[in-house]
């Protein structure tokens, strides 16, 4: 089965854009990429966003929008009818025949990426019907044995199953079923982990790099996280602004990169690595660690590492002892139930249980993690902290205030004192308001010269100035509205400052930044942190404290070192098992 | 991130043919068209305020049904009346009553649609069952009962059409205001204790408006067309007042004699109405996507 | 899937219930005096109060709504004001015209607006799509009745080859019938249908932009069968919700056509009694027409249920 010829070689690929009216140049998007990949080879492509990566791959399969024109060539080889000839050249029928036949891709997004209205089983089998690999009724059992490969439970009635009706991991499996149903050459898979919970990410990593083993297919495996691309990839080409800066194997990038702007990527990406002062690494300085990554609890107040070992026990996890203060956060018996969706008038839906006698404690001064998947409870967890919502039973008490059943009015100190940063850039700030009206929004009670002081005063603190306050958000980067989110949470001062995710949807250079920017501005203000998190990686560097939470209830608390070195509940080691670290692949530890 | 890739539908890649870069030349093509259309007709509307080249409202028995020429630029009606003057006329009944129309709608519908999409709840389902109900009496039907009901005049259908068309911007407003309530910008106005009103007035209604004038547009181009359509009727507006649709009516009555007569409110109608759709089309393009309500 | 039709059914049935509710009080309770307004200016107070008890006004509204109501179900649909007859045999006879125009417009507007959607949507950039694109702003842009005077212009006035308005039953003679039937159901379809193929434009544009057709061209489906296999099926389903708000504009389209025409159907009908001012008459077509739309809107709902799986319920 081996040969010698590559099976993708691609040679001085560029894609430009046609220009826009107004523009004088047309967009270079890709600048003549060579790079090839041999049989049963896995390739990883790795580039921040704008790098041009999704391109790559869509002007591989030829499904670049007709606005976009490659040049180059691009050869698929080892096919008996395709050896030698430049996809870029083909027709769109030679094309359609090596599509999903000599190579298959999978994309990004499990929940829109197959036919709504279609079965499951239908769709597997149609990639196999399209190009008479086999006829009907074969196809329809040939699907089965293939969603019993890509490990679905019961095949044959997720077979007859609408996607709708299957959950983002199992739709990315089906789309892993369709794509290597007619056993390709080639597997391009872009982001397909992205969208997933971490431990969901895990598994169909681990599916992906079976059966591409066992099937010896080639692999170029797309992502903007090194750490994913790293542990199933054996080739690394990094990729920057539409251009190949650096291309060599899985060890050597990691542990000896040449080009500065690999070196910087991972350093911004190990969250494990920080200089003296606790920070990490953003811009390309290759200083050794001097310091351990884990932060500890401030010295009155000690953590201990408890574990929930069945449901009903109750545990208050952190509890702050009376002698080291008051606890700035107490949470007793937290319960919020909500009624879902499929209401109708005289009918409400059916009972939903978000959070199950959740008790802890936050002393003032400590970084409190929060790490869970989704459906864990942690959002509504979060909003239950800052009273955008009231718990169905228990207690909380935040900076001094009892928050459940509490009337707005009583809420108006609160209110300054408990501030959020949000995850996503872009909806976080409200596209028809000026930055300085934004960031001023919390501000109550004082003077228009005042406010614009103080809000000038906390860009400025977050790195921006004053040219930005007459702008409106969509003129920045993630980056910097992300700051203006921050500038925005801390204008008043508060003594709590909630992070929902707040560098989730950010590249790994500005994650980078912006942890480093949130530890700066910690030491400065001595505001209290809750982190919340599905991210074990972040928390591990920002926080002291973690509390691990699943299903609505917290299984694991306790010093963030500890819980990560020596998880105790089952579902904490799940999480840590699926989080790998940069400097665990390099240094060769599975 | 940025999404990459769309998909290319049906044509033949590597062909850099000279193609009309029609994708951004419509949009902003329809935004001018519409535009120019619109303005002729308010042009109309307000020249006639102050001048008509012939008197459109009275009888003129010499001059009944006279082919264009260089006196009548578009002849003469079956009362005598310059075609002209009585469509430069019409076009301030026109206007007015798709404004009030709108008018009406707006104040109606977009208060609800908002406050149902910022309460989902019995209030938000019962909003829906109104919805459900006004799907049966478009605005031209509504008018033509409120004609029945209350007698029929210019009056009586633009209340009628700003209420039928209400519905319409209840719907898209509620739509586009739950949009904006899972913004996560609403969340930190409420943790900065922002109260309902303003979270409705200063974050809500500025990020609908735009789909709102869309919508209105739209409206407006339907207010138009039922109001010719009622004064085709003998519903709408009343003699001796001028109006298209009246016009459509007369000329009818002579297609044997004069079938031009037939064709000079039409278009005027035409041209309004496409003033307005293409307007809309092309706001549509720079604000929502998504598809509006036609009411 | 059944619990999903039951739902349904109750909420036409609810829907149906309010909307004879608003008709009933925009009709009888608003307008003040049904009778005064009937017999016009001149009647004297006898007279009036005469009527008012043939009419049954003297009772409290709600007795008079259930009465109604009541008798709607029977089939009896009231009696006119103005001539005192059941106006129950004249809605029906005027009901059958009407809804052969209605379905032949559909018809028409719908094997018009279908392909005229898709080629506009897939052709949106090249020159020709530009055009077609142009062709249907104007369709949508002309009034229903300005398209029947223009088609009566050309084909009856000009050319006559077709009668300028009327009606024949099938029963007397099949070329008769049609050549009464095609302008009218010419004007009203090609108008509502321009309206459709924009929906339809739309839709299309939208599913060429989903995920999942990315997915079946990446399976090697070429774009011809992307969109044949995969998008339309979804594309539809928008466009059945925008036909069930299309479908009350049709028939109040109708209406308006059958002055055009002169054609005796439910739309002439109604107008003839709203210009008597003929509440009651007036009050039970409305019934009709707006029970008509319910209907219609009943079977789309259920179309969409049998199309798009999401929407059956999962109990």
């Amino acid at each position: 089965m081996t040969s010698t010829a590559p099976t993708l070689s691609v040679e001085n690929l560029q894609v430009t854009a046609a220009h826009r009216s107004g523009t004088t140049k047309p967009d270079q998007l890709l600048r003549g990429l060579t790079f090839s990949i041999a049989p049963g080879e896995r390739v990883g492509l790795i580039g921040e966003s704008g790098s041009g990566k999704s391109l790559t791959a869509l002007a591989i399969m030829g499904l670049l929008p007709d606005t976009l024109t490659p040049t180059g060539s691009i050869r698929l080889g080892g096919v008996d009818n395709a050896d030698d000839t430049d996809l870029l050249d083909a027709a769109e029928k030679t094309l359609s025949e090596l599509r999903g036949n000599a190579m298959a891709m999978i994309f990004q997004e499990p929940m829109t990426a197959l036919n709504p209205l279609m079965r499951v089983g239908d769709q597997v089998a149609e990639a196999m019907t399209q190009h008479r690999t086999a006829d009907r009724p074969d196809a329809a059992a040939r699907a089965l044995d293939l969603l019993a490969q890509v490990q679905l439970p019961a095949p044959a009635q997720t077979a007859r199953a609408f996607p709708h009706q299957l959950s983002g991991g199992q739709r990315q499996r089906v789309m892993i079923a369709m794509a290597l149903a007619n056993n390709p050459r080639l597997l391009l898979c872009d982001e397909p982990t992205t969208a997933l919970d971490v431990t969901v990410q895990a598994e169909v990593l681990r599916l992906i790099g079976d059966l591409v083993h066992e099937r010896e297919t080639s692999l170029l495996f797309i992502s903007h996280d090194i750490g994913v691309v790293a542990g199933i990839c054996d080739r690394i080409l990094v990729l920057q602004d539409g251009a190949i800066v650096e291309d060599g194997p899985v060890d050597q990038i990691l542990t000896a990169a040449q080009h500065p702007y690999t070196r910087s990527l991972i350093a911004a990406s190990d969250l494990t690595k920080v200089d003296e002062r606790g920070r990490l690494f953003t811009g390309g300085a290759t200083a050794p660690a001097t310091a351990t990554a884990t932060r500890s609890a401030p010295d009155t107040h000690v953590p201990h590492h408890q574990v929930r070992t069945d449901l009903d026990e109750s545990i208050v996890f952190n509890e702050v002892a009376p002698a080291s203060g008051d606890a700035l956060i107490r949470v007793r018996n937290l319960g919020r139930q909500y009624r879902g969706r499929g209401g109708s008038i005289l009918r409400r839906g059916p009972a939903i249980s978000a959070l199950e006698g959740v008790s802890f404690d936050v002393a003032a001064g400590q970084r409190f993690g929060i790490v869970g998947e989704s459906g864990s409870g942690k959002s509504t967890l979060m909003r239950l902290l800052c009273a955008l919502d009231t718990p169905t039973t228990g207690s909380i008490q935040v900076a001094g205030q009892q928050l459940a059943n509490a009337k707005e009015r009583q809420l108006r100190h609160f209110r300054s004192q408990v501030q959020i940063v949000f995850q996503d850039p872009m909806g976080s700030l409200d596209p028809r308001m000026r930055v300085e009206q934004i960031v001023a929004e919390p501000l109550r009670g004082i003077g228009r010269d005042e406010t614009r002081d103080r809000v000038l005063a906390q860009l400025q603190a977050v790195g921006l100035d004053a040219d930005v306050l007459q702008r409106f958000p969509h003129q920045f980067s993630g980056g910097q509205r992300q700051r203006i989110s921050i500038a925005r949470a801390l204008v008043t001062r508060p003594s709590v400052l909630v992070a929902d995710e707040a560098v989730s949807a950010l590249d790994v250079s500005v994650r980078a930044q912006v942890l480093n920017l949130l530890a700066d501005l910690a030491d400065e203000y001595s505001f209290t942190l809750v982190f919340v998190s599905h991210d074990l990686g972040v928390i591990r560097h920002a926080c002291d404290t973690v509390a691990v939470l699943s299903g609505g209830r917290i299984v694991e608390a306790g010093p963030t070192a500890e819980v990560y070195d020596r998880p105790t509940h089952p579902y904490t080691q799940q999480l840590v098992a699926a989080t790998p670290t940069l400097s665990e692949i390099a240094g060769g530890t599975p | 991130m940025t999404r990459d890739g769309q998909l290319p539908a049906g044509t033949r890649r590597r062909r850099p043919e000279a193609r009309v870069r029609a994708g951004a030349g419509t949009r902003s093509g329809n935004l001018v068209v519409g535009s120019i259309l619109i303005g002729i007709v308010a042009l109309a509307a307000l020249v006639s305020i102050f001048w008509t080249p012939y008197n459109p409202e009275g009888v003129f028995p010499q001059e009944l049904l006279l082919p264009p020429s260089a006196d009548h630029l578009l002849g003469t009606d079956n009362f005598g009346r310059d075609v002209l003057s009585s469509l430069l006329r019409g076009a301030q009944i026109s206007l007015l009553v798709g404004v009030v129309a709108v008018g009406i709608a707006v104040l109606i519908g977009v208060p609800f649609g908002i406050i149902a999409g910022m309460h989902p709840g019995p209030l938000d389902r019962l909003m829906m069952r109104g919805n459900d109900v006004s799907l049966a009496f478009p605005a031209l039907l509504l008018a033509i009962i409120f004609g029945a009901a209350f007698g029929a005049n210019t009056l009586t259908a633009m209340i009628a059409l700003g209420i039928g068309s209400a519905p319409a911007f209840a719907l898209v407003a509620r739509s586009g205001t739950r949009q904006v309530m899972s913004r996560e910008y609403i969340l930190a106005a409420r943790a900065s204790g922002k109260g309902a009103w303003f979270v409705g007035l200063r974050h809500v209604l500025p990020n609908i408006s735009g789909m709102l004038i869309v919508q209105a547009s739209v409206s407006f181009g339907i207010a138009v067309l039922a109001e010719a359509a009622l004064s085709y009727l003998g519903l709408g507006t009343t003699p001796p007042t001028p109006s298209w649709g009246r016009m459509l009516q007369d000329a009818q009555g002579y297609i044997y004699v004069q079938p031009l007569l037939v064709l000079w409110p039409g278009l005027a109608i035409a041209i309004a109405v496409l003033g307005f759709n293409l307007l809309g089309d092309g706001l549509r393009d720079r604000f929502d996507p998504r598809m509006q309500v036609q009411r | 899937m059944a619990l999903t039709l039951l739902r349904r059914i109750g909420v036409f049935v609810a829907t149906l219930l309010a909307a004879s509710i608003v008709t009933f009080v925009l009709l009888s309770i608003l307008p003040g005096n049904a009778a005064r307004v009937a017999l016009g200016i001149d009647a004297t107070e006898e007279q009036v109060a005469a009527q008012e008890i043939a009419m049954g006004l003297d009772r409290p509204a709600l007795e008079r709504y259930a009465d109604w109501f009541g008798h709607l179900l029977v089939g009896d649909f009231g009696t006119s004001a103005v001539s005192q007859q059941e106006i129950g045999p004249q809605i029906g006879d005027a009901l059958g015209i009407t809804a052969v125009l209605v379905v032949s417009s559909m018809l028409l507007a719908v094997l018009f607006a279908i392909p005229m959607g898709i080629l506009t949507a897939i052709r949106q950039r090249k020159p020709d799509g530009v055009i077609l694109s142009g062709i249907s702003q104007i369709g949508v842009s002309i009034p229903g009745f300005l398209a029947g005077m223009l088609l009566v212009t050309l084909f009856a006035v000009t050319l006559r080859w077709l009668p300028a308005g009327g009606w024949s039953d099938p029963g007397d003679g099949i070329w008769d019938f049609v050549s009464h039937l095609i302008l009218p159901a010419v004007a009203l379809g090609s108008v509502q249908g321009a309206v459709l193929s924009r929906y339809v434009r739309a839709a299309v544009l939208e599913v060429m932009r989903d995920d999942f057709l990315r997915t079946a061209r990446a399976k090697g489906l070429t774009p011809a069968q992307a969109l044949l296999k995969h998008g339309l099926r979804n594309a539809a389903v928008p466009v059945l919700t925008v036909l069930g708000v299309q479908i009350a504009a049709l028939l109040v389209g109708t209406v308006v056509i059958e002055r055009v025409f002169a054609i005796p159907g439910l739309g002439s009908l109604l107008l003839d009694t709203v210009a008597l001012r003929d509440l009651p008459s007036v009050q039970g077509i409305v019934m009709v027409l707006v029970g008509l739309v319910l209907v219609i809107n009943l079977l789309i709902d259920i179309a969409h249920t049998v199309i798009d799986p999401r929407l059956r319920s999962a109990t």
